[in-house]
């Protein structure tokens, strides 16, 4: 790929992502843009990366710009990543929103969530938690991608038998059934329903959300941005939380400290609005 | 050694007190000293002056008794009686003269000596004339004014007595003048005693001021010079112009600014230095958490291409051992090929000898048209001969003959044909033996290719073991990234305390005033803004963000990123 055209990619990716693809990325975006012009790819009638760039630019349906979300972002995921921070939401976050939320509405927003592996693992603590608690607790979570492919398998909720091991077996029962086949074990439809998937684009300058979360988790996310969309985003989930709200970052993240978001840090990759 | 500026306070305050009471002394003893030379100038005067008086008085007393003697000796007739007058004037003359040494001795001044000296002379003159007087024998009761010498001794003793009297009225002057003199120089001396009491008042009082001024004075400039260290002026020096224990006291508080500047300025090089480490800690954390975070991104898009590899290497191992299976077959399938080939050779060689038999059978054929139409043409000839009668048997003749010829013709293509055929067998033959050495070949290589695919398979297994240690590795190397993501953490979180405290530390310094350093004092920087400096423009950034949750719903920005809603949020 000539570096003139992976520049122009790179200059989407970041106006419209906030994704950087710097110049060592560029074997990546060629493998990834391989996958999608060759026969049968998604773009294949396109041919060629300088053709898909040229129809890419002058998209107006917005069509070509998921098809390239979709190629650019990576979607590594797995159940009980980063468990710490599972066990904390369990333990410290959960027992503060039973205090704070008087109506009983909690609100969590899996800002990331790939396949779905991290929002169904936070239904499922949430139900563990609240299910056998009296009182109406709505606590159906909001779990967001760029990518609509994950979102479409995330919803299916079928995952490999060899990927939900790591789950407890106790969950493992309660909350999964059948696959698609043997092979495959299945979200329950309850569960399921607890988990509103959406496509949401990070770097949307005013979030469309009504009121504030009482926790946010966004981990592995804000690798890919550069530092001024980190900042911004990092201000924009603290306007969105709660006082006391928590922010989950990936474990190697670092929220920086800055005006407008003077978040404190509770432990590593976790912060907690002031 | 400078008075009042070298002297200890001590030596100054005992000078002073020695200098006053030296001068009181000195009043006390020139009063006492008035007192007593007034008292012996009153006795001088009483002793000579008005004993001088009296002398003078007695003089001219004296000298008039002397003189009345003279007179009552010259009145005498009697000798005996003259002679008792000149004693008598002896006598007198003997009382003068004592008097009048004794005046003499009193008189202290060179005019009272001179007057004195004349006076002496003029008694002596005097005396001569009465000497010269006496011896002249002069008549009893002749009149005084007939003798020469008379009138000389007379004027003499006028003008004599006339000094005397002036001598007295001079003494009593004298004494009166001495009294006055006296009076006035008591007068004066008293005065001065006054004046000079006052004037060692004055200069005690000016020097008690003056010292108790200066030594307030400069306990004042050190008080001061202490309350401005005390609030932490430490720029101004504490200025010692003496060698006093206040100047002594003075060089300690500078001694002691030195010291404290020194050190305050130290630490205030010091907060500086750890307040630009702490800084460079944070931007280093700052820096090592962007390194951190790139390298998770990478390491996130390397696990999600080693997992679409493995699930690629897995796939390849599994059509590996299909196309293994597959060559298997072909190879079944290709010896099969072969053996049908084998057979079809036969079938070809056998079909070669059923042409030459068909051959041999078509030359007999051929030969029996030809002999046929040798037959028909006999038959024509015969005919002929027959006549009107032989003509049926002509047309029979002719249509064998055209028979035979036909069978002739298609003897000879069906040879032809079968010629053809066996060309064509043979070529088949040639055909079919390539084949069957293709045949071969392609077993051969079927088997190659087996083997190449097995080693496929083989390596496909091993790929996957390797991506295992590549997934491995990269996850070390995820875990490496997050504790140095976590470490930077740390040290951003330990290097903000530290840039807090070095703050801290210099907002305490920059509390005082040093040397050198005055640019710091008037301006001390909270802390908070020097650790939030970097972040500055952002402090316009939260009302934009306070509107935001104020106004979230805009529909076009909503309609972009999401067409379904998002529910209860």
């Amino acid at each position: 790929m000539k570096d003139k055209v992976f520049a122009a990619y790179a200059a989407i990716a970041d106006r419209e992502f906030g994704i950087q693809l710097p110049p060592e990325k560029k074997t990546l975006l060629e493998t990834r843009l391989l996958r999608l012009l060759r026969p049968g790819g998604e773009a294949a009638a396109y041919g060629s990366e300088t053709e898909f760039l040229h129809h890419l630019k002058n998209d107006r349906t917005g069509r070509l710009l998921r098809m390239f979300a979709e190629a650019i972002t990576t979607h590594h995921t797995f159940f009980m990543r980063e468990a710490d921070h599972f066990r904390y939401f369990r333990d410290a976050v959960l027992p503060w929103v039973e205090q704070v939320s008087p109506n009983g509405d909690i609100r969590t927003w899996c800002a990331a969530c790939s396949t779905g592996q991290e929002a169904y693992t936070l239904a499922m603590l949430l139900e563990d938690y609240f299910g056998a608690r009296p009182g109406h607790w709505e606590k159906t979570l909001l779990a967001t991608d760029l990518s609509q492919s994950v979102l479409d398998f995330a919803r299916q909720g079928n995952y490999l038998k060899n990927d939900v091991a790591a789950l407890p077996l106790r969950w493992r029962t309660l909350y999964m059934g059948p696959g698609k086949d043997d092979a495959h074990l299945a979200v329950n439809a309850d569960l399921r329903r607890q988990v509103l998937y959406r496509r949401f684009n990070l770097i949307t300058p005013v979030f469309p959300f009504r009121r504030p979360f009482h926790a946010i988790f966004c981990r592995n996310v804000m690798i890919y941005f550069d530092r001024k969309v980190r900042q911004q985003l990092a201000r924009q989930f603290y306007d969105f939380l709660e006082p006391g709200g928590f922010l989950f970052v990936g474990h190697s993240e670092v929220v920086e400290r800055q005006e407008g978001a003077p978040f404190r840090h509770v432990m590593p990759s976790v912060y907690r609005k002031i | 050694m400078k008075i009042g500026t070298d002297m200890k306070i001590k030596t100054k305050l005992l000078t002073l007190v020695g200098v006053l009471g030296l001068l009181l002394a000195i009043v006390v003893a020139g009063g006492m000293k008035l007192a007593s030379s007034i008292e012996s100038d009153y006795k001088r005067i009483y002793n000579e002056d008005a004993y001088a008086a009296t002398l003078a008085v007695q003089t001219g007393k004296y000298f008039s008794e002397a003189r009345n003697e003279l007179t009552r000796y010259l009145f005498r007739v009697d000798p005996a009686a003259r002679q008792q007058s000149i004693q008598s004037m002896q006598g007198f003359d003997q009382k003068l003269d004592g008097i009048v040494s004794e005046l003499e001795e009193l008189s202290t001044s060179a005019s009272g000596k001179q007057s004195m000296a004349e006076l002496k002379n003029e008694i002596a003159q005097y005396r001569v004339y009465r000497q010269a007087l006496i011896q002249a024998q002069p008549a009893p009761g002749a009149p005084i004014e007939t003798l020469n010498e008379a009138k000389a001794v007379h004027q003499s003793g006028d003008s004599l007595s006339k000094k005397f009297d002036q001598t007295a009225e001079m003494a009593e002057q004298a004494a009166q003048s001495d009294m006055a003199a006296e009076a006035a120089s008591t007068q004066t001396l008293m005065l001065t005693c006054l004046v000079a009491a006052i004037i060692v008042v004055i200069i005690a009082v000016a020097v008690g001021v003056r010292l108790s001024q200066r030594i307030s004075q400069r306990i004042d400039e050190i008080s001061m010079a202490a309350g401005k260290i005390a609030d932490g002026n430490l720029a101004d020096a504490v200025s010692s112009d003496s060698d006093d224990e206040l100047g002594v006291a003075a060089d300690n508080f500078e001694h002691m600014r030195q010291s404290l500047n020194r050190s305050m300025g130290n630490i205030h090089v010091a907060a500086q230095q750890v307040a630009a480490g702490a800084r460079n800690i944070s931007d280093a954390s700052v820096s090592l958490s962007q390194g951190a975070a790139e390298q998770a991104s990478s390491v996130e898009e390397l696990s999600s291409s080693i997992s679409e590899i493995s699930s690629q290497t897995a796939s390849n191992a599994d059509n590996a051992k299909k196309a293994n299976e597959l060559t298997l077959v072909t190879r079944q399938e290709a010896e099969a090929g072969d053996s049908s080939m084998k057979e079809m050779l036969a079938a070809m060689e056998a079909i070669n000898v059923s042409s030459t038999n068909i051959s041999k059978i078509i030359k007999v054929i051929d030969e029996i048209a030809f002999q046929t139409n040798i037959l028909a043409l006999n038959a024509a000839v015969e005919a002929a001969r027959a006549g009107q009668h032989g003509k049926g048997f002509a047309v029979v003749a002719e249509e064998v003959r055209n028979l035979a010829a036909r069978s002739a013709k298609a003897a000879k293509e069906t040879t032809d044909m079968i010629e053809d055929s066996i060309s064509k067998v043979e070529n088949g033959q040639v055909i079919a033996d390539k084949t069957a050495k293709a045949l071969v070949s392609i077993m051969q290589h079927v088997s190659d290719v087996a083997d190449l695919v097995d080693n496929i398979a083989q390596a496909s297994e091993e790929q996957k073991l390797a991506l295992q240690q590549i997934d491995q590795g990269v996850l070390q190397v995820s875990q490496v990234v997050q504790a140095n993501s976590a470490t930077s953490e740390e040290t951003a979180s330990a290097s903000e305390e530290l840039s807090a405290q070095a703050d801290r530390l210099e907002e305490t310094v920059s509390r005082f005033r040093l040397e050198g350093h005055s640019d710091e004092y008037s301006a001390p920087q909270p802390p908070a803004q020097k650790i939030m400096k970097p972040a500055a423009p952002a402090a316009a950034a939260p009302q934009p963000q306070l509107t935001r949750i104020g106004k979230p719903m805009k529909p076009k920005k909503i309609a972009l990123t999401e067409e379904e809603g998002f529910g209860k949020y």
